[in-house]
């Protein structure tokens, strides 16, 4: 006879020993990983040749490397994920206190999702949101 | 005792990822060890339980701060004769000095604090939260500000005609 | 006190009889339980990621009237192995130009960033690794590995289809993290926590008691949410980071052998994650219809392992018609090209989010739960999803014999499988 176990709905938070199993699991997830790969290098024969250092370039010889300068839309979006990152995080701790703050925590939040919602406008109508509104600024094609 | 052991390891390690960012040539290697130096971090403030705090550092900094941080990386693309050669300037001299008044400042700072006794239960998700937006509610709204100035800057970076 | 814990006890007072709380060895047998369950976990990645490459390539030669993998075993079922064996084949190879830790490195970070994200799922109403009370934050958190990972693989290759698959992945998973979180808030709204299994207690084993058909926004952040994992996982019609038509393969073109195996593996877990995230917020999780989770927590003994498997039973059926239908998604639609991919995320899916969240919120405030009007919208909008599951399954079935007869009247005679041999 296995005895009951309880139910845990809610972790105390004062627990260290949450968090064990996540970092159990990403060691065992990349050890595995790891000696997986190990292990196959080990059996495996390898042998180096010009042609199997050669990037991919469906045929062609490579003119030069990749690390060429990138698009400047990569860094908005970036700025963009960080700024919306950051409200959907205070969104997320916010949502649980609402019963508790009240028409005071919805007047806060709504202020604040408005200035943002400002700024995502701001983008829209200035055009940034459009990926190819710049073509010709393509840096990563030429230089 | 466990939490002490712990402590040291990801301390010595987070000052190894530190050291790693300023010590790399390539700035590609410099923003992998800062994500590295900031995901110790986030191990230190669990064993603070700071456990809000802790899944910030690593979704905030260590995901999307580092994003930008290699985006740039990759927009400037700098050569190593762009980089030129690395020197002992008066820049390094002057950092060194700072980066050490500011160590012998925390470390008499934190001396003088005696450590708290028992568990702690001010990094708890509701606990944060309620103090941000009651006590902290300026500080919260003026980061408001703060991003839609950033979200504006970008659109100018981006944009050729305003 | 997790999981492991608590089986950790009762087995030792079990099987030694002794109090574990003064045995020396406990933390051992605490250690060894922890190995196996990751281990399990590895197993299940593994035993899901393999078979549902066949099921897939089933389900698309039966989507585009050919016949799919069918030589190795019966019907096909191994040809997993043999992919997966011939990856352990072949010689790992480095580009000689490339960044050899950082290539080296990415395939780990892909695929720890994904496995970590099983250590908060919970597959039964106990069955669940550890719970932590910030239990969305960890999930959006451990994701941002994987778009470091990719990152690091793109530009660590030297290669210059890497490069871009690298930075198109990396801006498509950060651009739609933002929907997935912004509907994940709707239920945290709703349920007020973040824990993951706090959702599903929030919710009901019957349909009308899921969050999803609770009110009609909800219905809509459920979409949001599955539209914005999809392009999470990488998944057609969002698969521009491995568009092979344009960039040959993405971020991993350079790999080969065993990195590029844990690659693939990421990408097919990252299927089952996604729909295990979306059961858990929105289709009720592991709950049982008629059973209450304080019923399952008052069995004792047997009876209790019984619900258990039950109920995860019933999440992984759940989550599995979730992954089939994003399969049969891949062979329905197009891909889009990156600046509709950006436009979708930030021009439609950002702003609708909002709205969804604002909606729910003014519900919550009119409708008290449990009222006459909550009730009456929840059959309405389970009517609504009935109607919508209904419409799609005719739609099957219509396009299913329409086929079947044109394979009648171009052969002569039924050479079309019968529908019963599925895939």
């Amino acid at each position: 006879m296995l005895p009951p176990l309880l139910l845990q709905t809610a972790a105390p938070a004062d627990d260290l020993a949450q968090y064990i199993p996540i970092i159990a699991m990403l060691l065992i997830g990349g050890g595995i990983a790891a000696g997986l790969v190990v292990f196959v290098s080990i059996i495996g024969r390898r042998k180096v040749s010009l042609v199997k250092g050669t990037p991919f370039e469906a045929g062609s010889v490579p003119v030069h490397g990749a690390w060429r300068r990138v698009h400047v839309r990569y860094y908005v979006v970036a700025l963009l994920f960080i700024v919306f990152d950051l409200e959907a995080v205070f969104l997320v701790i916010w949502a649980p206190l609402l019963q508790e703050l009240g028409l005071y925590g919805l007047v806060v939040m709504g202020l604040f999702v408005l200035l943002l919602a400002i700024g995502l406008a701001y983008e829209w109508g200035k055009g940034a949101l459009n990926w190819h509104e710049n073509e010709s600024r393509e840096v990563s094609s030429r230089s | 005792m466990t939490e002490a052991v712990l402590f040291w390891i990801l301390a010595v390690l987070a000052v190894i990822g530190g050291i790693g960012v300023i010590a790399s040539r390539r700035a590609m290697y410099s923003a992998m060890s800062l994500v590295w130096t900031l995901f110790c971090l986030a191990s230190l403030y669990v064993l603070l339980r700071a456990h809000l705090l802790a899944a910030l550092q690593v979704l905030v900094y260590a995901g999307a701060i580092m994003m930008l941080f290699v985006f740039v990386v990759m927009l400037l693309s700098m050569t190593d004769e762009e980089k030129g050669k690395a020197r002992a300037s008066g820049y390094g001299i002057a950092g060194s000095l700072a980066a050490g008044t500011i160590l012998v400042g925390v470390a008499f700072a934190v001396a003088g604090q005696p450590s708290p006794e028992g568990p702690l239960a001010v990094g708890t998700v509701r606990a944060v939260a309620l103090e941000l937006y009651t006590e902290h509610v300026l500080a919260f709204q003026v980061t408001a500000v703060l991003l839609l100035a950033a979200i504006i800057g970008a659109t100018v970076v981006a944009i050729r005609r305003i | 006190m997790n999981i492991f814990q608590s089986i950790g006890d009762q087995l030792i007072g079990w099987l030694f009889e002794v109090d574990p709380a003064t045995w020396p060895y406990t933390y051992l047998v605490y250690a060894l339980l922890i190995a196996l369950g990751g281990g399990l976990t590895f197993g299940f990645v593994a035993i899901f990621a393999g078979p549902v490459t066949w099921v897939e390539r089933r389900v698309a030669g039966r989507m585009m009237s050919r016949i799919g993998p069918n030589r190795v075993g019966p019907q096909g079922v191994l040809q997993w192995l043999c992919d997966g064996l011939k990856c352990w084949m072949k010689e790992d190879l480095v580009p000689a130009c490339a960044d050899r830790p950082l290539f080296r490195f990415a395939p780990y970070l892909v695929f720890g960033g994904m496995f970590g994200t099983f250590a908060v799922l919970p597959f039964g109403a106990n069955i669940v690794a550890t719970e932590l009370n910030v239990g969305i934050l960890y999930l959006l958190a451990v994701t941002g590995f994987v778009v470091i990972g990719m990152l690091m693989a793109g530009w660590g290759s030297n290669s210059k289809w890497a490069m871009f698959g690298g930075i198109r992945s990396a801006a498509q998973l950060v651009s739609y993290e933002i929907p997935v979180a912004f509907a994940l808030m709707t239920v945290v709204l709703v349920a007020g926590s973040m824990s993951l299994q706090e959702l599903v207690l929030g919710q009901g084993g019957m349909p009308w008691e899921w969050f999803v058909f609770r009110n009609p926004f909800l219905f809509a952040a459920f979409f949001l949410f599955f539209t914005a994992a999809i392009a999470e996982g990488n998944r057609t019609p969002f698969d521009l980071p491995e568009a092979e038509s344009e960039l040959v393969a993405g971020y991993n073109v350079e790999y080969s052998g065993m990195r590029y195996l844990f690659f693939m593996f990421a990408e097919w877990a990252n299927l089952w994650v996604m729909s295990a995230i979306a059961t858990v917020a929105f289709l009720g999780g592991w709950q049982i219809p008629g059973v209450s989770p304080e019923v399952i927590a008052a069995s004792e003994g047997w009876t209790f392992v019984g619900w258990q498997a039950l109920s995860v039973a019933i999440f992984v059926a759940k989550a599995s018609v979730l992954v089939f239908f994003v399969i049969q998604l891949r062979w329905t639609l197009p891909r889009l090209r990156i600046d509709q991919l950006m436009v979708t995320c930030w021009k439609y899916l950002v702003p609708l989010s909002l709205a969804c969240i604002l909606g729910v919120l003014v519900l919550m405030l009119l409708i008290p739960e449990g009222s006459l009007v909550d009730m009456l919208l929840r059959v309405v909008m389970l009517a609504v999803g009935l109607a919508i599951a209904i419409t799609y399954l005719r739609k099957v079935r219509a396009t299913y014999l329409a086929t079947r007869e044109t394979y009648r009247n171009m052969e002569g005679k039924d050479q079309w499988y019968p529908a019963y041999r599925l895939p």
